[in-house]
């Protein structure tokens, strides 16, 4: 077969290889917007939470909603058509305006009101008792509440069950208009939902908020009503559309500049197919290691994979700038490739320190980058010379290269400047006043700040308990946990009246422990007893005879209950509420008591201290700090070890300490002025800021290590300058528009790493050249 | 403050022809105060509860019922909320929605008094009988939420002087309303001559 007909058996194959590829990804890999993902895994219990707080946890899967710009009328009228349109939907474990009175309490609750109710273990249903509550009941006829609560008094005369739902209603409740909840100002009625799908489940969100934006539009009809959504689940359904179009535009605009720089600078369309074809085999190589791995990939992992795409994109480039006329290409490729090969091989032990960070996130990303960039460095070595042909221009005939590299070459600074210079650097990075961490795991979430103090208002309005302290109540069973709870109460109860507590909340409010269920139970009157009470308080009231008789089949029935347990609530509107406060993990019933209004902590402490071992209190925000710090801990020594690693790769690939310094040194310095710069401007450092860090040095390794494999030979180095200037143009390209994205993480990304490589480029040339040629004087 | 008592005395019985000239003639700019005496009738209970005091209609939309006898009790509704206080029992509050009855009650009267035919149409479909003693508006809920407790509200008066609003409930219950003049002692004769269909 002739070299032609080889390189297009070759092309064809290598372009059904790419598309097969292509295929399995798309058909196999899913988008995660879980941010836990990118965090370690928790060390503690607290962290635990902290984790399934911002997880798949029930507090993940509200969603707070606000209505606003009409009448109050007006947006009650809406927010109760919402409740009712969305009340049987799938795709809402609950939505709740606060409308929802003792109708809608289940009928088991009902049932059981008399083994649930605390004012059970106050009285007893004796003629007493039954009097005062039938003359308060003759009372309630006459006014003009009559109406609504005629329907309960002949089974319920003591009203046990309207006030156990006003005991259960929360304590700082928003305000009611027109029967629905309504914010303090009365100009937004507010509801929450709680979805099916997780909070970090994208596509299950998206389709939640779909369905509720039909629910709505049918509800407000011609009303110019609008209507705001809050919530995990809305940011993570935001968050993937914002990305996706994002990516999409500046995806679309990097390429178009990628070609037009690729063109100017090889002036060969086919340079264009053949640049693409090792990106194109990294990027799908990438994604189908972390899909066999992983089965799901972060959006933010896709994101910083593709943008090492600008890493992989270098490698063919160095091969085109250094191919000419005349060159058999594969021997341009074996002789690039001792070079290329270290390049590959540093950036590789740099993700490979990633992996053993222990968070997810960063390991797929290490597999991606790895799997990506080893297929980019192989194919360029041993399929593109196969097909590339050698009709390339010699960048050291060009004028403008010639033009360009006189210019950059400046003499050596002097050592004494640039100890100062170092110096002075460490200076800033050490003592500039700003915070050197962003402890707040806040901050880490890719979230504009706006839609976070919008969230964090509606949380507000809508009296959701105090986000950061919690006690945590550890037992072998349900019954034990809820018995643990009401021993607590007492106490509890005296941290609010003392003031340190505004409130609290806890599993068995609502569900009492079976030994108290029970004792309630055999509290209550027998058929007999309970009859004669009934007939001697009834005497000389006005009620028609048999009027109660409902009254003694629901005591009759509450006689043979079992002690209610939480699975038999679980799908009704109380279960859900309660499954936060009280669930099984592992084996252990933990039950968590919500404070509110915390003003005291070290009360709250002495008593978790005084409550013995199953207790924990817990300062979630402390908790997430720890969370973030042993996170950036483990990245750092990643990192550490990653650097050590690197010094040996290149070390042992130049065989020589004074050439592995040369190109060492850039690299360090670039980084250093990078880190310098934002220590500067007052920017906290955080893990994102880390992982562009590496990205950038690993390009700036690359840069220096061609500078290094072109010696002191004039058309070899130009040919390397034209090769690292067209690599660090494109990367600055796609980076720059990164920069501008109006996503915090991928803004900070691509600031950090255009600084990064624009910092390599110039220093890569200037003190690996001034300090080879200083060498090669010497010599 | 004029009282309906005034006017019942001052005006002389004047047949209505029209809904419209009705309202016009009941029309009262707020505030206004009328004693009342309520009958209320339950499933419940055998005879009826017989309560009297004084309402006040102070806006649209605000309406206090103030019971003197058999107890001391006060209800307020103001827009949408209605607060009932009463001396040794603890405040009870709740939203106009949940209480169609009281809604229909106030809706009417707001409207009567304020003249206002098209809110009263909005709400109710009217009907207007008249005869020799007097007339009767008949107003039935037009939604359906409304008419699942309420059957009707009838208001009946002579000249410009409404004497008893009767609103019959879907369960069992019902309200009479004896108003101004005709409010007080012997209730269930007053009620007999005054709320009852026209003669």
């Amino acid at each position: 077969m002739s070299p032609r007909r080889t390189a297009a058996w070759l092309l064809a194959l290598w372009l059904l290889s790419l598309s097969l590829l292509g295929i399995y990804v798309v058909g196999t890999l899913r988008l995660s917007g879980d941010l836990r993902l990118f965090l370690p895994g928790p060390a503690s219990p607290e962290q635990k939470l902290v984790l399934e707080g911002i997880g798949e946890g029930p507090a993940s899967r509200l969603l707070l909603i606000a209505l606003e710009g009409g009448a109050p009328e007006a947006l009650a009228d809406i927010s109760q058509k919402l409740v009712d349109r969305l009340h049987k939907s799938p795709t809402f474990r609950y939505v709740d305006n606060g409308s929802a009175g003792v109708e809608a309490i289940p009928d088991i609750v009902a049932s059981y009101r008399y083994l649930l109710s605390p004012a059970m273990d106050r009285r007893r249903l004796d003629a007493v008792t039954l009097r005062e509550a039938l003359e308060d009941r003759l009372h309630d006829l006459s006014s003009p509440a009559a109406p609504l609560l005629e329907r309960w008094i002949p089974s319920d005369p003591t009203f046990e069950l309207l006030s156990l739902v006003e005991s259960w209603a929360p304590r700082h409740a928003p305000r009611q208009i027109a029967g629905v909840w309504f914010d303090a100002a009365g100009r937004r009625a507010l509801l929450v939902a709680q979805t099916a799908a997780a909070g970090f489940d994208p596509d299950g969100q998206q389709k939640a908020l779909a369905e509720l934006d039909t629910a709505f539009e049918e509800a407000r009809g011609n009303a110019v009503i609008g209507m705001t959504v809050s919530g995990p689940g809305r940011f993570s359904a935001l968050m993937k559309e914002r990305t996706q179009s994002e990516a999409s535009w500046l995806g679309s605009i990097a390429t178009a500049g990628l070609l037009l720089l690729l063109a100017v600078a090889y002036r060969r369309p086919r340079v264009l197919l053949l640049a693409a074809l090792p990106i194109a085999s990294a990027a799908l190589a990438g994604l189908a290691c972390v899909s066999i791995l992983y089965g799901e990939v972060h959006g933010i992992t896709l994101a910083f994979g593709f943008t090492l795409i600008g890493v992989a994109q270098d490698y063919p480039l160095h091969l085109f700038s250094h191919q000419r006329r005349g060159l058999e290409p594969r021997a341009n490729a074996r002789a690039l490739w001792p070079t290329l090969a270290t390049g590959v091989a540093s950036t590789c032990v740099a993700y490979l320190a990633f992996l053993a960070s222990g968070v997810t996130g960063l390991a797929q990303l290490a597999w991606f980058t790895i799997s990506g960039l080893a297929v980019a460095g192989l194919t360029t070595r041993y399929l593109l010379p196969r097909i590339a042909g050698d009709a390339f221009r010699d960048p050291a005939d060009s004028v403008f290269m010639k033009n360009f590299a006189s210019r950059l070459s400046l003499p050596a600074p002097p050592a004494l400047l640039s100890a100062a210079f170092v110096a002075a650097c460490l200076a800033v990075v050490i003592l500039a006043p700003a915070p050197f961490w962003e402890d707040d795991l806040g901050k880490l979430t890719p979230i504009p700040r706006p839609l976070l103090e919008q969230d964090a208002r509606l949380r507000a309005e809508l009296g959701a308990p105090d986000a950061r302290y919690l006690a945590v109540i550890s037992s072998g069973n349900q019954e034990l946990a809820l018995q643990r709870l009401e021993d607590a109460t007492p106490q509890l109860e005296a941290l609010v009246s003392s003031g340190a507590i505004k409130s609290f909340d806890h599993a068995a409010r609502y569900l009492p422990s079976g030994r108290t269920q029970l004792r309630r139970r055999e509290s209550l009157p027998g058929a007999e007893t309970l009859t004669d009470a009934l007939d001697k308080a009834l005497r000389g009231l006005p009620f028609r005879a048999g009027v109660f008789d409902p009254l003694l089949a629901a005591v009759a029935h509450a006689r043979e209950l079992p002690p209610l347990t939480l699975d038999a609530l679980r799908g009704t509107p109380l279960g859900a509420p309660l499954e936060v406060l009280l669930h099984e993990r592992d084996g252990r019933h933990i039950a968590i008591v919500a404070f509110s209004g915390v003003s005291a902590p070290d009360r709250l402490e002495q008593w978790a201290a005084a409550a013995g071992d199953a207790v924990t209190l817990i300062d979630l925000k402390r908790a997430a700090v720890e969370l973030v710090v042993r996170q950036r801990v483990r990245v750092l020594w990643s990192l550490a070890f990653a650097a050590v690693l690197l010094v040996l790769v290149v070390r042992i690939a130049l065989r020589s300490w004074r050439r592995a310094t040369r190109v060492l040194i850039p690299v360090a310095m670039a980084t250093l002025i990078v880190v310098t710069v934002f220590r500067a401007a007052g920017q906290p450092l955080d893990l994102f800021h880390l992982i562009s860090l590496v990205l950038a040095a690993g390009l700036g390794l690359d840069y220096a290590l061609f500078f290094e494999q072109a010696g002191m030979d004039r058309d070899a180095r130009l040919r390397t300058l034209h090769g690292v200037l067209v690599s660090a143009l494109s990367t600055l390209m796609v980076f720059a528009l990164l920069s501008l994205s109006s996503i915090p993480v991928l803004r900070s990304i691509g600031i950090t790493v255009t600084l990064g490589v624009l910092m390599n480029f110039l220093l890569a040339p200037w003190l690996q050249t001034t300090h080879a040629a200083t060498d090669h004087d010497r010599r | 403050m004029v009282l309906w008592l005034v006017a019942v005395l001052a005006s002389a019985a004047e047949p209505v022809s029209s809904i419209e000239s009705l309202l016009t003639a009941l029309a009262r700019a707020p505030p206004q105060a009328i004693a009342f005496t309520e009958l209320r009738s339950s499933a419940l209970l055998e005879g009826e509860l017989i309560v009297s005091g004084t309402l006040e209609y102070s806006a649209p939309g605000k309406l206090s019922r103030i019971v003197m006898q058999p107890f001391e009790e006060r209800t307020d509704i103001d827009g949408d909320e209605v607060r009932i206080t009463h001396a040794d029992r603890p405040e009870r509050r709740f939203s106009l929605r949940r209480a169609p009855e009281l809604r229909g009650l106030l809706t009417s009267f707001s409207a009567i008094l304020g003249g206002d035919h098209a809110a009263l149409e909005r709400e109710f479909e009217l009907s207007l009988a008249t005869a020799e003693a007097g007339w009767q508006l008949t107003l039935i809920p037009r939604s359906k939420r409304a008419r699942a407790s309420i059957g009707s509200i009838r208001v009946r008066g002579a000249g410009d002087t409404p004497a008893c609003i009767a609103i019959d409930g879907n369960g069992g219950q019902s309200t009479a309303l004896l108003l101004g003049a005709v409010a007080g002692p012997d209730a269930a004769g007053q009620r007999v001559m005054h709320c009852g269909a026209l003669p």
